[in-house]
C-alpha cells in the first residue's frame, strides 16, 4: 500500500537488526513505510529463508514433489492438524472481518475472510494450546493484509506466541493486568485526570480493547494501523501500554468538560473512541468534521508545559503539516513526507489542512446537543446518523469512512456499537492527533516511567511467564516456541494473583460510573435515594462479587504464588540493575526477570501447580 | 445537570457471540443494520430517548462482549444495570441453551431487583429456525422472564423489545415507595424487588 515513499535504512545489514534505529524510524511520518514488509518478520525472528514456511511450499507446490501441490498439502493438514476448539468462535470472528478495510466488494472481503479464518486455524492447530480470543482475528488481519502469504503463518505463529501469548489463555486476567499498569501510568502522568477516570470506572476497561487487540480493533485505516504495528513491533510488548496511556492523555479536555456535565456513561462512550489521529504529511481530512468537534481556543497546546501538556495532541487548527504544532511534534524535525501517500489518494480529501484549520475558527463553542430530545427519536442528531449513507453501502466504502474521521474515530460509524454521535456534537472538541507525536509521547512516558518504576513496577502484577518479562529482542533469549506454548497453561505465573487492596476499591467505589441518575422533577428525590442506597449497596457487594469466580480461586492461590513472587523478587533484586531510563528500549529490562521466568517455570512451578490444583478443588 | 429527560435507565446486552447483540441495538439506537459487524471487544455503549406514558426515558444500553472469556468484564457493569438483556439467536440452539447459563451470571453479578428480558433473535431467518417460540415462551414463563422474537434486520419487534424493558423498569420505579431512604438493606436499594418483579414481569409477557 504505501507507496515507498520512505526509505527505512535502519536495519543493518543482513544479521543483526538495529533496533533502536528502527524505532526511531517507526515514530517518523509513515513509520517503516514499504520496508515493513521486510522488517516486521525480522522484528518476529522469522527468517525469510530459514523456516520451512509451509504456505508457501504449498503454494509453489515445491520441487521436490512428486506429490502435487494439493495432495501435499491435504496430507500436512491431515497429520498436524486436530481441530481446534476455538474453530467456532474464530468463525464467527472472521466472518466479521475486513468491515473497515481494505476497499473490498463484498465477493472479495469473503475471499480474505475465508483466508484469514484459514490462517487462523492453522495456527491454532498447530499450538493447541493457546486459545483464541475476540479480536486476536483483528491483530491478525493486519498482518494479513501486510505481509506476503509466505510469511503469514510464520509471522502469526511469532507473534502470538511470543508478543500476544498473555491473552491466549483461557481468560482476561492477563489484560485485566496491563489495566491495572495503564492506570498506575495515567496515575504518574496526571494524577488529577487519573482520579476523574478512576471515579468513571475502577479500571481503564475502556482501553481493554485496545490492549487486547494492538489497537487494531479500533484504528479506522490500515496504514495508521500499519504505522501504529511499526511500532510497537520494534519495542517491548509493555509499549502498548504507554501507547495506551498517551492516547487517554489526548482526551483530557473531553472528559473535564463530560465529567463537569455529570454524563458518566458517556465517558466510557468517548474513551473508546479514538481521537481523530492522522499521519503527519497527510492532509488534512474532513473539514466539516472538524468544525464540528472542535473548539479548543487555538495554540493551547503550544503554550502548556511539558508535563501538562497533551503530547501528541494536535489541535485542529494546527496545520497537521510535517513538525506539526505540537512541541514533540517540532522536537522531532520528522523526515520530509513523501509526496503522494496511500491516504492521501484514498482519502481523496478536497480540504487541504490550511482550510479546515480556518473553518475551525468561529465555531469556538461547543455545540450543545442535548437539547430537548424528539419524541421517540434517537438522541443521536439526524445530520450524523440517519443520514450517513447506508450501511451497505458504507461497508463496501471504508475508503470513504476514512474522509470523514470525526465519525470514524469517535467509533461513529455506524458500523460500531458505540454511541459516538451524541459525542461528535457534544463539547467534545475532539483533538486530532498526529500519530507520530501521540507515539513519540508514548516513548516519553516509557522513559519517564519505565517497566521498572517503582509505582509502574509491572512486575508486580505480571507474572514471570508474562510476554511482558520473556520478551526479548534477541531470539536467543527468548523462550523457544514450545515452550511459549505452554506458558498459558500458567496463568497464575502469567499475571500475579490479585488481591484487591482496599483503597483502590473504594475509591473508585464512591462515585462509579453505574448510578441511576433520574433527572429533574420529583424523579430526582427519588432518585438521590436510590443513587445513594445503590451505592451503598454496592460497596456491600462489590468485594464479594467482582469478578467471582477468579478472586475466589485466586484467594487460594495467593500463599503458594507469595511464595513464588517472593523467590522471584529475591532473584531479581539480586541481578537486576534496574536499567534507567535510557536503556529500557534496549532490552535491559525483563532480561532478567525472563531468567526467573524460567527459572521459575521449570523448578517450582510444577509444585506449585499441584498445590494451587489441590486447593482449587477442596473448595469445590 | 443532565438535562432532558424524566428517566435515567441502565439496560445490558449479553448472550453468546454472535446472536446480533450489536445489531439490536445499532437498530433501536440508530435504526440501522449491517450484515457484517465489528465483533464487540470488551462493552461498547449506546443511549436512546424514548417516550414512555408521556415522561422521558433515556435509556443507556451497554453492549458487551459473547465470547465466554470476556464475561469477567460484562460482570462488572451488571451491578449498575436496571435491565438485562438476553438475547440467543432462533437459528442456533446452542445460544438458546445457554441462556441458562446467562442467568446465572445475572444471579452472580447483577442487583437483586434487576429486569430480565430474554430475547430469540434473527426471526426473519424463519428456515433456518430451530428454537421454536413456544418452547422459548415455556421456558421464559417458567422463569416469570418476558420474552419476544425479534429480527434487527427487519426491524421486528426492536422496538418493542427495548419499550417493553423500559416500561417494567419504569412501573417498578413508579411503585417504589418514596420514603425508603435510611435504610439501606436489601429490597429497597433497588428498583423493584423480587416479588415485585415476578409478578409483574408475568404480567409483562408478549
Amino acid at each position: 500500500m504505501d507507496d515507498g515513499a520512505v526509505t527505512v535504512t535502519c536495519s543493518t545489514a543482513d544479521g543483526e537488526l538495529d533496533w533502536q534505529a528502527l524505532r526511531d524510524q517507526s515514530i517518523r511520518p509513515y513509520g517503516f513505510g514499504e520496508e515493513r514488509v521486510r522488517i516486521w518478520p525480522k522484528l518476529l525472528h522469522v527468517d525469510p529463508e530459514g523456516e520451512v514456511p509451509r504456505e508457501s511450499t504449498i503454494a509453489t507446490g515445491s520441487s521436490s514433489g512428486q506429490v502435487s501441490a494439493e495432495n501435499e498439502h491435504e496430507s500436512n493438514s491431515a497429520q498436524e492438524e486436530q481441530p481446534h476448539e476455538d474453530e467456532r468462535q474464530i468463525g464467527l470472528d472472521t466472518d466479521r472481518s475486513f468491515v473497515l478495510y481494505p476497499v473490498e466488494d463484498t465477493a472479495k472481503r469473503e475471499t480474505l475472510q475465508a483466508g484469514l479464518n484459514r490462517l487462523i486455524v492453522s495456527v491454532f492447530r498447530r499450538r493447541p494450546h493457546l486459545h483464541y480470543f475476540q479480536g486476536y482475528h483483528d491483530i491478525v488481519s493486519v498482518l494479513f493484509l501486510t505481509l506476503p502469504k509466505e510469511v503469514h503463518l510464520p509471522v502469526t505463529e511469532k507473534l502470538s506466541l511470543h508478543r500476544v501469548r498473555d491473552s491466549m489463555g483461557t481468560t482476561l486476567e492477563p489484560v485485566v493486568g496491563l489495566l491495572r499498569i495503564l492506570k498506575r501510568i495515567l496515575h504518574l502522568a496526571d494524577e488529577k485526570f487519573a482520579a476523574i477516570l478512576e471515579q468513571a470506572a475502577p479500571l481503564p476497561y475502556y482501553a481493554l480493547s485496545n490492549l487486547l487487540t494492538l489497537f487494531s480493533h479500533d484504528v479506522p485505516t490500515l496504514p495508521l494501523i500499519q504505522h501504529i504495528f511499526d511500532y510497537l513491533l520494534s519495542r517491548p510488548p509493555i509499549a502498548v501500554v504507554y501507547l495506551a496511556a498517551a492516547l487517554t492523555l489526548t482526551r483530557r479536555r473531553e472528559v473535564q468538560v463530560l465529567e463537569e456535565e455529570g454524563e458518566d456513561g458517556m465517558m466510557h462512550s468517548l474513551l473508546t473512541g479514538l481521537p481523530e489521529l492522522y499521519e503527519e504529511g497527510d492532509p488534512a481530512s474532513s473539514g466539516e468534521h472538524t468544525v464540528m468537534v472542535e473548539s479548543e481556543p487555538r495554540k493551547e497546546v503550544e503554550g502548556e508545559g511539558e508535563q501538562e501538556l497533551p503530547h501528541g495532541v494536535e489541535k485542529t487548527d494546527a496545520p497537521p503539516a510535517p513538525g506539526g504544532s505540537s512541541d514533540v511534534a517540532s522536537q522531532s524535525a520528522p523526515a520530509s513526507p513523501p509526496p503522494a501517500c496511500p491516504e492521501e489518494t484514498q482519502r481523496n480529501d478536497p480540504e487541504g489542512p490550511a482550510s479546515a484549520a480556518e473553518k475551525v475558527v468561529p465555531d469556538s463553542q461547543p455545540v450543545e446537543p442535548e437539547s430537548k430530545p424528539d419524541v421517540n427519536s434517537s438522541e443521536t442528531p439526524d445530520t450524523e446518523t440517519t443520514n450517513a449513507q447506508p450501511l451497505s453501502e458504507l461497508d463496501a466504502k471504508p475508503a470513504e469512512a476514512a474522509t470523514e474521521p470525526a465519525r470514524i474515530d469517535e467509533k461513529a460509524s455506524p458500523l460500531r456499537t458505540t454511541s459516538p454521535d451524541p459525542l461528535d456534537m457534544l463539547r467534545p472538541h475532539r483533538p486530532r492527533v498526529s500519530l507520530t507525536s501521540l507515539l513519540k509521547h508514548a516513548d516519553e512516558l516509557y522513559a519517564q516511567f519505565p517497566p521498572t518504576h517503582p509505582d509502574v513496577a509491572v512486575s508486580s502484577i505480571m507474572g514471570p511467564q508474562s510476554v511482558m518479562l520473556t520478551w526479548s529482542e534477541r531470539r536467543a533469549e527468548l523462550p523457544d516456541d514450545d515452550e511459549a506454548e505452554l506458558m498459558v497453561t500458567k496463568p497464575e505465573l502469567v499475571v500475579l494473583p490479585y488481591v484487591e487492596p482496599e483503597d483502590e476499591d473504594l475509591a473508585s467505589d464512591e462515585a462509579s460510573s453505574y448510578r441511576p441518575t433520574p433527572a429533574r422533577g420529583d424523579r430526582n428525590r427519588k432518585g438521590a435515594k436510590e443513587e445513594s442506597e445503590k451505592e451503598k449497596r454496592r460497596r456491600r457487594l462489590r468485594k464479594p462479587r467482582r469478578l467471582t469466580d477468579i478472586v475466589v480461586q485466586r484467594r487460594t492461590m495467593v500463599a503458594g504464588a507469595v511464595l513464588v513472587l517472593g523467590v522471584a523478587m529475591a532473584v531479581y533484586g539480586y541481578n537486576a540493575s534496574l536499567p534507567g531510563g535510557g536503556g529500557h528500549h534496549r532490552g535491559g529490562f525483563g532480561r532478567e526477570w525472563r531468567k526467573v521466568g524460567r527459572f521459575l517455570g521449570g523448578a517450582l512451578v510444577g509444585a506449585g501447580e499441584r498445590v494451587f490444583e489441590g486447593l482449587r478443588r477442596g473448595l469445590e | 445537570m443532565p438535562e432532558g429527560y424524566d428517566y435515567l435507565f441502565k439496560l445490558l446486552l449479553i448472550g453468546d457471540s454472535g446472536v446480533g447483540k450489536s445489531c439490536l441495538l445499532l437498530r433501536f439506537a440508530e435504526d440501522a443494520f449491517t450484515d457484517s459487524y465489528l465483533s464487540t471487544i470488551g462493552v461498547d455503549f449506546k443511549i436512546r430517548t424514548i417516550q414512555l406514558d408521556g415522561k422521558t426515558v433515556k435509556l443507556q444500553i451497554w453492549d458487551t462482549a459473547g465470547q465466554e472469556r470476556f464475561r469477567t468484564i460484562a460482570a462488572a457493569y451488571y451491578r449498575g444495570a436496571h435491565g438485562i438483556i438476553m438475547v440467543y439467536d432462533v437459528t442456533e440452539m446452542e445460544t438458546f441453551s445457554n441462556v441458562k447459563i446467562w442467568l446465572q451470571e445475572i444471579d452472580k453479578h447483577a442487583s437483586e431487583g434487576v429486569k430480565k428480558l430474554m430475547i430469540g433473535n434473527k426471526s426473519d431467518l424463519v428456515e433456518r429456525k430451530v428454537v421454536e417460540y413456544s418452547i422459548a415462551k415455556e421456558f421464559a414463563d417458567s422463569l416469570a422472564i418476558p420474552f419476544i422474537e425479534t429480527s434487527a434486520k427487519n426491524s421486528t419487534n426492536v422496538e418493542e423489545a427495548f419499550t417493553m424493558m423500559a416500561k417494567a423498569i419504569k412501573d417498578d420505579v413508579d411503585t417504589q415507595p418514596e420514603d425508603s431512604s435510611g435504610n439501606s438493606k436489601s429490597s429497597s436499594v433497588t428498583p423493584g424487588r423480587s416479588l415485585n418483579q415476578d409478578d409483574e414481569s408475568g404480567g409483562c409477557a408478549c
